[in-house]
């Protein structure tokens, strides 16, 4: 019990140090697949020490949204990291139902930057934030179904239940538990607005969704912002790791070792994805985002016919 | 003399007295509104007197709190709202809320199906008086007479039920048509999104969040039997709310008007209220005991939440009304900075309602989910289906209400005014705000009740399931902790902004791509900020546009404009009415005033009774 406890701790601490790297490997692999060398793999921490020293300018529109809209961004994912299990610790916090919470703590997040968006009176960003409203409340779907699978399988609504006792023994098992997984990477890219979503990498504010959003932060704001943007990708790249990870065949180190190097597996794996295709017409996001809504319930069907043999 | 009726008497008297000194505005509003928070106040220590004192709440008294707690917060509001808008009628105002009031109460103490029918009646024409209080608005005798009718055709249901026996479902059909004109299900809901936008915003307020309500109170009292059909009851409910549901907040969605958004909004939450009642249902027909508890905690502490945050919506929306004088939302814009109370208390309240932490609206919300996860994980083919697909239209149905009223707050209250009455916009007096803020306080107290709620009335409603509601308990609390870390956490850091950043903070343009004066005219709109929405649910709203396009080089004007009809009312109300009018026309043709063409259909008359009367007779 103390023994999960302290490995839990230490995953959310590492996971808090280590989440800036993130954004820096996406960078590397995309810097390599265009032959370029690219920025150093610990850019984002630079960053963040030069912006916290720099002063904060605050639009004269605003009506004070986006002065609190930082905080209320980093306490909330901070709060949505502890409630996962990391590196297959449950955490202290969860409860039957933690996966709902840590969901909704992620909307609070969003409707907080979309709101400080529109507090800027900035025609970009509104432009922005109208996209993201849309896309996350189709992405939510795929949330639920993720959530529906995992619930089924695991016959439970505690996270650390439903990621971390996953039968992923045979093919026949695994197969419906890597259609999730892939629901759920399509569901990181669309939240942590990633290629084919959004393109986080653009010089036309007119293309963007989250960096629009966020034009006119600066200063300890944009550190804030840009902290718990890496933290975000780090807590969905958990989300997809402990999933895969098959519970109970590994001992506690190669069980840790694993969690980390999925982490930046997906990390890299993203990088490909960002490489190697356009971001998509906007008008086409919502098919993909219904495509990966539909993939859980495939795998829910999936598991109820071939492997459980159908319901009563 | 029963406690019990006190409040609902002091509000009936305040009202009489309110009526005789009408010619005295001044005395009429103390009169009134002394009476009816009088009575509010009284209830609401009788009730806290009563469980101190060991005896549990009823369900009537859980639906009764939120309607005393929003009465007196919309008595306060009014005294606020009326003055310059028609304060020489207090009289009359104050006369009809009264007796609003008072109605509302009789209806969930009532005895006897007679004194229920009685104050259900008095309660719609109370309103129906006040629907029509705005006379300067235009569209207020429109709203008013649609109102009327849907409270005639709701009460005439209501009487057949009450006076003939039926058979249990056929008593549940007849309470669904007569209590669902009240909550506004599918089809029925067409008068909501006129009345509620017409009326004044205290009194919106007092319909839209607490009179909808208690039409699920009449459902539960009169509709459903003991010997009844449980599944039936869950499957009717349940589809009736995944209906309602995502198809309110689609069209809240696409309204520009603010207390349009608001009511369809309302018609969202009755629909999420009435998926919990049918998991609850479902739960009792299956026999998991775990769905049914979940659905009814669900159920009630979302009834609070809605009657709570969407009323503080409401009041909130007239102190915006009263401040620029439209409702237009594409011509507010900035009003967060000049209505700073306003602004802060409406945009909680708005988070509150979307369900999201950490305010106490995503506790409801959470125990309507878990009702459905339940269900899921059953086992039971049909339910594991339903509830599938309840999970996938709910979940939807919060993304697009958070998307909704992101659209309130970003265009009416962020950004740069887009009119000059916006622009100018004054805050209100500040004991406007302070009830708003109260029952922002009451919303979010809540929080942290619901698990001792749940445990006292789970011990009264359903003592047999104590395991099930104790487990429930423990997880709301769990909800409250982790909402209480979160809010620390955010506290801990604005203030280290604060002190951080004191220094080195400056004010500046919007960056913008570096234009020099950027102006609302660049900002997006309410409409424009839905228009993708708005196209990619065109199958359901069927937006008439009127675009004229930008021209030549140096365009002048350009305009795009969008409107949408309800859908309920394009599809079957106005089809079915423009059929009665077509027949009686064609009916009317037999009045030709011609003597013996009215003798003939004398004759053929009689003949036709005639062959009846000898068919009838073999």
């Amino acid at each position: 019990m103390d023994n999960t406890l302290i490995r839990h701790i230490s995953a959310l601490a590492a996971a808090l140090f280590f989440a800036p790297l993130l954004p820096g490997i996406i960078n590397k692999v995309k810097a390599f697949f265009a032959g370029r060398k690219g920025p150093r793999l610990i850019q984002l921490y630079f960053d963040l020490a030069k912006l916290l020293k720099k002063e904060v300018i605050v639009s004269r529109s605003s009506g004070g949204i986006i002065r609190i809209a930082p905080s209320v961004i980093l306490a909330f994912t901070i709060t949505a990291a502890a409630l996962l299990p990391m590196g297959g610790a449950a955490s202290p916090a969860g409860f039957a139902g933690d996966a709902l919470l840590f969901f909704y703590l992620l909307g609070t997040c969003r409707i907080f930057s979309v709101l400080a968006a529109m507090d800027t009176a900035s025609s970009f960003e509104g432009m922005g934030s109208a996209r993201e409203v849309f896309f996350s409340a189709l992405a939510e779907v795929a949330v639920f179904t993720v959530l529906a699978f995992l619930a089924l399988s695991a016959n439970s609504l505690k996270l650390a239940q439903m990621l971390c006792s996953q039968g992923v023994d045979s093919w026949m098992n695994f197969t419906p538990v890597l259609m999730t997984a892939l629901a759920m990477f399509l569901v990181l890219l669309a939240e942590n607005c990633r290629v084919p979503f959004d393109d986080p990498e653009t010089h036309l504010e007119l293309t963007m969704i989250h960096e629009a959003m966020i034009l006119d932060y600066s200063g300890t704001d944009l550190a804030a912002i840009l902290y718990a943007s890496s933290l975000k990708l780090w807590i969905f790249a958990a989300f997809i790791t402990s999933l895969l990870i098959p519970p109970g065949v590994f001992a506690v180190w190669q069980e840790t070792a694993l969690f980390f190097a999925g982490i930046i597996a997906i990390a890299v794996l993203t990088g490909i994805v960002e490489s190697s295709m356009a971001r998509f017409r906007f008008l086409k996001v919502p098919s993909l985002l219904i495509a990966a809504a539909i993939m859980p319930v495939l795998a829910l069907l999936f598991v109820i016919f071939f492997l459980n043999g159908g319901v009563q | 003399m029963n406690t019990l009726y006190l409040p609902s008497t002091l509000a009936a008297a305040g009202a009489a007295a309110a009526w005789l000194s009408g010619r005295w505005p001044k005395a009429a509003t103390s009169c009134g509104l002394l009476s009816v928070t009088a009575g509010m106040i009284f209830g609401i220590v009788d009730m806290i007197l009563r469980t101190k004192n060991g005896i549990p709440l009823t369900a009537s008294d859980i639906f009764a709190l939120p309607v005393m707690i929003l009465t007196l917060a919309a008595a306060i509001h009014s005294v606020g709202y009326l003055k310059g808008h028609g304060d020489e009628r207090s009289g009359s105002y104050w006369c009809f809320f009264n007796l609003t009031a008072a109605a509302m109460l009789t209806v969930v103490f009532a005895g006897s199906a007679y004194t229920f029918l009685l104050a259900w009646e008095v309660m719609g024409a109370a309103s129906f008086a006040l629907v029509l209080f705005d006379r300067h608005n235009e569209n207020s005798s429109r709203a008013g007479w649609i109102y009327m009718i849907a409270c005639h055709a709701g009460a005439a249901f209501l009487i057949l039920l009450f006076f003939f026996p039926y058979t249990p479902g056929w008593m549940f059909l007849l309470a669904l048509l007569g209590f669902g004109l009240k909550i506004g299900f599918p089809l029925l809901h067409v008068w909501l999104p006129e009345a509620h936008p017409a009326a004044p915003a205290p009194v919106s307020a007092l319909m839209s969040g607490a009179m909808i309500e208690l039409g699920f109170y009449g459902i539960f009292r009169f509709g459903i039997q003991m010997t009844g059909d449980f599944a039936l009851y869950g499957w009717v409910l349940l589809g009736l709310g995944m209906i309602s549901a995502p198809a309110g907040i689609i069209f809240a969605l696409a309204q520009k008007n603010l207390k349009k958004l608001l009511a369809y909004s309302s018609i969202e939450n009755m629909g999420i209220l009435s998926c919990a009642a049918g998991f609850a249902f479902l739960g009792v027909a299956y026999q998991l005991p775990a769905m049914t508890v979940a659905g009814v905690c669900g159920f009630l502490v979302h009834l609070f939440n809605h009657a709570l945050f969407k009323g503080g919506l409401f009041l909130g929306a007239g102190s915006v009304y009263k401040a620029t004088g439209t409702l237009d939302m594409d011509q507010m814009g900035g009003l967060l900075k000049r209505m700073p109370g306003t602004g802060s208390y409406f945009i909680l309240h708005a988070l509150g309602l979307c369900g999201l932490p950490p305010f106490a609206g995503f506790a409801g919300e959470f125990l309507i989910y878990y009702a459905a996860f339940t269900g899921l994980c059953s086992g039971y083919a049909p339910l594991m289906w339903i509830s599938l697909a309840a999970l996938v239209l709910l979940a939807l149905t919060g993304g697009l209400a958070a998307a909704a009223f992101a659209k309130v707050i970003g265009t009416a209250f962020c950004g740069e005014p887009r009119s000059e009455a916006a622009e100018k916009a004054q805050e209100v007096p500040s004991f406007m705000n302070l009830v708003i803020f109260v029952l922002f306080l009451t919303g979010c107290l809540m929080l942290f009740l619901i698990p001792y709620g749940i445990e006292k009335t789970g011990g009264y409603l359903m003592p047999d399931y104590e395991t099930q509601y104790m487990e429930l308990a423990g997880i709301t609390a769990s909800i409250g902790a982790v909402s209480f870390i979160a809010s620390v956490l955010t506290g801990i850091f604005i203030i280290l902004r604060v002190y951080g950043c004191r220094k080195q903070e400056r004010i500046a343009l919007t960056w913008d791509c570096g234009y020099a004066k950027p102006s609302a005219k660049m900002a997006y709109t309410a409409t424009s900020f839905t228009a993708t929405m708005v196209d990619f649910f065109s199958f359901l709203l069927r937006p008439r546009k009127k675009v004229t396009p930008p021209q030549g080089i140096f365009s002048g004007t350009a305009e795009y404009d969008e409107n949408i009809e309800d859908a309920g009312l394009r599809t079957w109300w106005t089809p079915v009415f423009k059929f009665f009018t077509f027949t009686a026309d064609k009916i009317h043709q037999l009045q030709s005033g011609s003597l013996h063409f009215y003798l003939l259909v004398i004759v053929l008359t009689l003949l036709g009774m005639i062959i009846f009367a000898v068919k009838g007779g073999n």
